[in-house]
């Protein structure tokens, strides 16, 4: 019955009176269990025998690796993260395989690339880590191919400046400011005056990376542009630069509001110096080109509130200057002074603006002596907000070693207090710095009560951790919840668990 | 000797959760009186109860038991165990069985043996038997009845047009499937049910839904003669119709002894129940043969077939003109080294296919035939992906071009030639397992089982 016409071609005629209705299509013995019974025959045969002749493109085979691929037990922990990914984690994880010379297993890329592309910021860590494989898939798959941070920068920079999207920008722009920061500098000029504000306020962002006296003549051009939020995130750039202009205006400034007087007394008739501070009475609208707020967020007084700022972007040195006593013996002199607080929250202020700063070490175990010992020890100087921002910015060891010295025998700083002050910088712990930590929390451990409050810092101390003291953490825990931990605790407990294993597994 | 790795335990997981808590627990600190025998290993883990947790696993099969509440199966505990031995065979250490340990296996033995025998000999003896042919008899009026109704709604449909139910496929389709459902055909409540996304399939769409209908009447006819038809195309029209083929069926048949690979795994979600398809692969007769597992409402499957894994067997088959569902009647060690599965015989595209066409001969109501393909690669055409064998080629199945399984297939074959092991619909392949040959022969699962 369909000698000369193969199956497909049969069906294909039967459907399209299908399509229509045997009723509207009268054929002889054209009924429809005639038609099904036909196409049931041709159908079968069709299947049975389908081929597939489209024009294929054949894909070149991923180049071969000398890395090799993590071991069996590596690559589980790698897909135990990926199935709840976790950045921090994943990214510890491509550090450590990095850093032992092992690939990304490849069964695990896709997953671990499809988890990366969704990234807000993609680490060119991971995707390194994926090797020749992760090349080659991202070649393939058009959702994978997102900008990444490297360090190469590719050959037509300053044409993909000109032409490219905006997150491509971003990631091009930070990465020729880390290797050639004036080329970075020159891009930032080139389009500069075609760039929405946005844009403009994020390559100063950018900028803020290894900032130099080469960029400070553009950064001072940009604090008068046209967009506020420009010219504020210049003036906090330029806040940071040491021996900036700003800064030198800034301290010029402050200088006008440490008042120093010298009397003499006392039998031997010696000479004692006192420091008052004194905050300005109008503001000067020049200020605010410099990034000074003229109104206050919160209920605070004007005054205080204008002068905190300008003390916190100038050198700590405009307060020896003007008196010629040592940082301890000034903190001394003000330490009952009505302005002492706003005074010591800005010191923090500015060592954490600007840690390059002269004497900044002096300054700084000055500032921590005196928040125990001396006058001003007891105040409520412990929960000064500043004190995070200072010790992030200073190198990882000597933040380390002011978190600890501040928790050791201050008795303002204990239980959550504690906890709260060694949890305050997000960098990875030292093994040293882990297992003091460690013995503090053990000694201002809190009562069974209180330890619902302890959950977040739990959580950061099982994220910064160094794996070494994994063991103290387990014992700290046990010890703290003597009727097991509570949901939100197990976790943290399992993820300092994870980490330990994961870097067993790499034997580091 | 230990066969076990990671992805094998981890492929016995019930869901994402456990597979991770399992893995926090294969640490031998976790863990006291770790042991191991020749046929089990066992361990007691302190949970969050007064006493620790017995976790056992007879090696054999493997089959878990634990003490713990969880009705989660295996439970953490035991993959937990399984992932340290397999990471780990020496935390285990030789010794003799506890009590608790040897007195469950040797009940599993005695049972196991029971089994054996009843299925040795079949004897038939229900209980009443007159009761149960007239419930068999009242079925196959209501299918009767069914049947009738369905060729009715299908001519109907036929003379109308299929271009007037375009629109409304879903809900006519639907409409009738559930009727099926009541006449107690489900065989032919799938069947109308697949037809709606033919109609939504784009251009040709009539073609691929007259195929489609045309297979359907085919059952119909066939079922109203089921009775003159030879024996073995007559269970197949009743599995088609969805009458479910007893065990003792498979059982009363002699088995087929080979050296057999569990070459790949696929599930299907439907309602509340999951379907799994274990692919298995005799090295010696160099035959597929299907094991079908099912679960309702996400209970435990059968555990003791891995991808990946190599027992040396007997598997016996279902009754039909093409055999190729069956199950494991009898199993010896479940240990032995990973093979590339396939025997001497021809396994390019046109020797698949040409088996393909012979089964379909055979069944044409046949859903997907195994495809063992060696050397071949992925390529592209556009922007779809195919498989490629020297010069043919087979196309991917859309769904599983979209997944992340056609990445992780394509990553772990670098663009290089391996084994692939595909279910076949007549139109599309759809991998399940990739074997790569190097040092040692490797094996990736490809089931898309937790996949979105």
């Amino acid at each position: 019955m369909t000698l000369g016409k193969g199956p497909s071609r049969v069906l294909s005629d039967l459907a399209v009176t299908a399509l229509l209705g045997t009723d509207r299509v009268t054929r002889v013995g054209a009924g429809p269990a005639t038609l099904l019974a036909q196409a049931a025959v041709a159908g079968v045969r069709a299947r049975a025998g389908r081929q597939c002749r489209v024009a294929v493109q054949a894909v070149e085979a991923c180049p071969v690796e000398a890395r090799a691929e993590a071991n069996a037990s590596q690559g589980a922990i790698l897909e135990r993260l990926l199935d709840s990914p976790e950045a921090a984690l994943i990214d510890e994880w491509c550090t450590l395989a990095q850093a032992r010379g092992v690939r990304v297993p490849a069964f695990a890329v896709p997953t671990l690339l499809d988890w990366w592309a969704r990234q807000p910021v993609r680490s060119a860590e991971v995707f390194a880590a994926t090797g020749a494989c992760g090349v080659w898939l991202a070649g393939l798959n058009q959702d994978w191919q997102r900008p990444v941070v490297t360090t190469d920068i590719p050959a037509d920079a300053e044409a993909v400046w000109q032409t490219g999207k905006a997150a491509e920008r971003g990631a091009l722009l930070l990465s020729v400011r880390r290797a050639e920061p004036a080329r970075a500098l020159a891009m930032v000029r080139a389009t500069w005056d075609a760039d929405g504000a946005d844009e403009r306020r994020r390559f100063i962002e950018v900028l803020a990376h290894g900032v130099s006296t080469a960029d400070e003549a553009f950064l001072e051009a940009a604090l008068d542009d046209r967009s506020k939020t420009v010219r504020r995130e210049a003036a906090r750039v330029l806040t940071r630069l040491p021996g900036s202009t700003l800064r030198a205006r800034m301290r010029e400034r402050a200088a006008s509001m440490i008042v120093v007087e010298r009397t003499r007394s006392g039998v031997l008739r010696r000479s004692k110096v006192t420091v008052k501070i004194e905050p300005p009475k109008d503001f000067d609208k020049a200020w605010e080109r410099d990034g000074v707020d003229e109104q206050p967020a919160t209920g605070k007084g004007k005054r205080a509130f204008w002068m905190v700022q300008m003390l916190s972007a100038a050198d700590l040195a405009v307060w020896t200057a003007a008196s010629g006593l040592a940082p301890a013996d000034l903190l001394e002199s003000i330490a009952e002074d009505e302005y002492f607080g706003d005074a010591f929250g800005s010191m923090l202020a500015s060592l954490a603006a600007c840690p390059d700063q002269p004497d900044a070490a002096a300054w700084g175990d000055a500032i921590l002596a005196a928040s125990k010992d001396g006058k001003a020890a007891g105040r409520k100087f412990v929960n000064e907000p500043n004190w995070a921002s200072m010790w992030r910015e200073q190198p990882v060891d000597r933040s380390e070693a002011m978190r600890l010295a501040f928790v050791a025998g201050n008795q303002a700083a204990k239980g959550l207090v504690a906890w709260r002050v060694l949890t305050s910088d997000s960098r990875a712990w030292s093994l040293a710095f882990s297992t003091s930590a460690m013995q503090v929390f053990r000694d201002t451990m809190p009562k069974k009560t209180e330890t619902w409050d302890f959950w977040s810092p739990v959580d950061t101390v099982s994220r910064l951790l160094h794996p070494g003291a994994s063991e103290q953490f387990e014992q700290l825990i046990a010890a703290m919840y003597p009727d097991g931990p509570s949901e939100s605790i197990r976790k943290s407990l399992e993820r300092v668990r994870l980490r330990a294993e994961m870097h067993k597994e790499f034997g580091s | 000797m230990s066969d076990w790795n990671a992805a094998k335990v981890l492929a016995l997981a019930p869901d994402p959760g456990s597979a991770s808590a399992g893995q926090a627990l294969a640490s031998a600190r976790k863990w006291t009186s770790l042991g191991a025998s020749d046929r089990a290993i066992w361990g007691l883990c302190q949970g969050s109860g007064k006493d620790p947790y017995q976790a056992r696993i007879d090696l054999r099969e493997p089959a878990f038991k634990c003490s713990c509440p969880s009705r989660k199966f295996p439970c953490k505990h035991g993959l937990g165990l399984l992932l340290l031995f397999a990471k780990e065979p020496a935390a285990c250490k030789p010794g003799p069985e506890p009590a608790w340990v040897s007195e469950w296996i040797d009940g599993r033995t005695e049972k196991a043996e029971k089994k054996a025998e009843k299925a040795k000999a079949v004897v038939e003896a229900p209980v009443d038997v007159a009761a149960q042919a007239k419930r068999a008899a009242a079925r196959e009026e209501r299918v009767r009845q069914g049947v009738a109704e369905c060729r009715t709604w299908l001519d109907d449909l036929v003379r109308r047009g299929l271009a007037a139910v375009q629109s409304d496929a879903t809900t006519e389709c639907e409409r009738v499937a559930a009727r099926m459902v009541d006449a107690q055909a489900p065989g032919l409540a799938s069947m109308l049910r697949r037809i709606p996304r033919a109609v939504a399939s784009g251009a040709g769409w009539e073609v691929r839904t007259l195929e489609l209908l045309g297979r359907l009447h085919l059952l119909l006819a066939a079922a109203d003669r089921v009775n003159e038809l030879p024996a073995a195309l007559a269970g197949d029209v009743r599995v088609a119709i969805g009458y479910n083929q007893h065990k003792d069926e498979a059982l009363a048949t002699q088995g087929v002894q080979d050296l057999w690979t569990v070459v790949g795994q696929s599930f299907e979600e439907d309602d509340r129940l999951t379907v799994r398809r274990s692919w298995l692969w005799g090295k010696r007769t160099d035959r597929p043969a299907l094991v079908v597992d099912f679960s309702v409402a996400s209970q435990p499957l059968d555990p003791s077939l891995v991808p990946g894994m190599c027992f040396e067997g007997e598997v016996a088959f279902y009754p039909s003109g093409a055999p190729l569902r069956g199950l494991v009647k009898a199993r010896g060690d479940g240990s032995q080294a990973l093979a590339a599965p396939g025997g001497a015989g021809p396994h390019d595209v046109a020797a698949n296919l040409h088996r393909f066409a012979k089964a379909l001969a055979a069944n044409p109501w046949l859903m997907r035939f195994p495809l063992l393909l060696p050397c071949t690669t992925l390529v592209r055409s556009a922007d779809r992906w195919l498989l490629r064998q020297g010069e043919a080629r087979l196309p991917l199945s859309p769904a599983f071009e979209r997944g992340m399984q056609l990445w992780r297939l394509l990553a772990a074959t670098g663009g290089r030639e391996g084994t692939i092991i595909a279910e076949w619909d007549g139109e599309f392949a759809e991998p399940v397992g990739l074997f790569v040959e190097g040092d040692a022969t490797r094996f990736l699962s490809l089931v898309a089982r937790w996949a979105a």
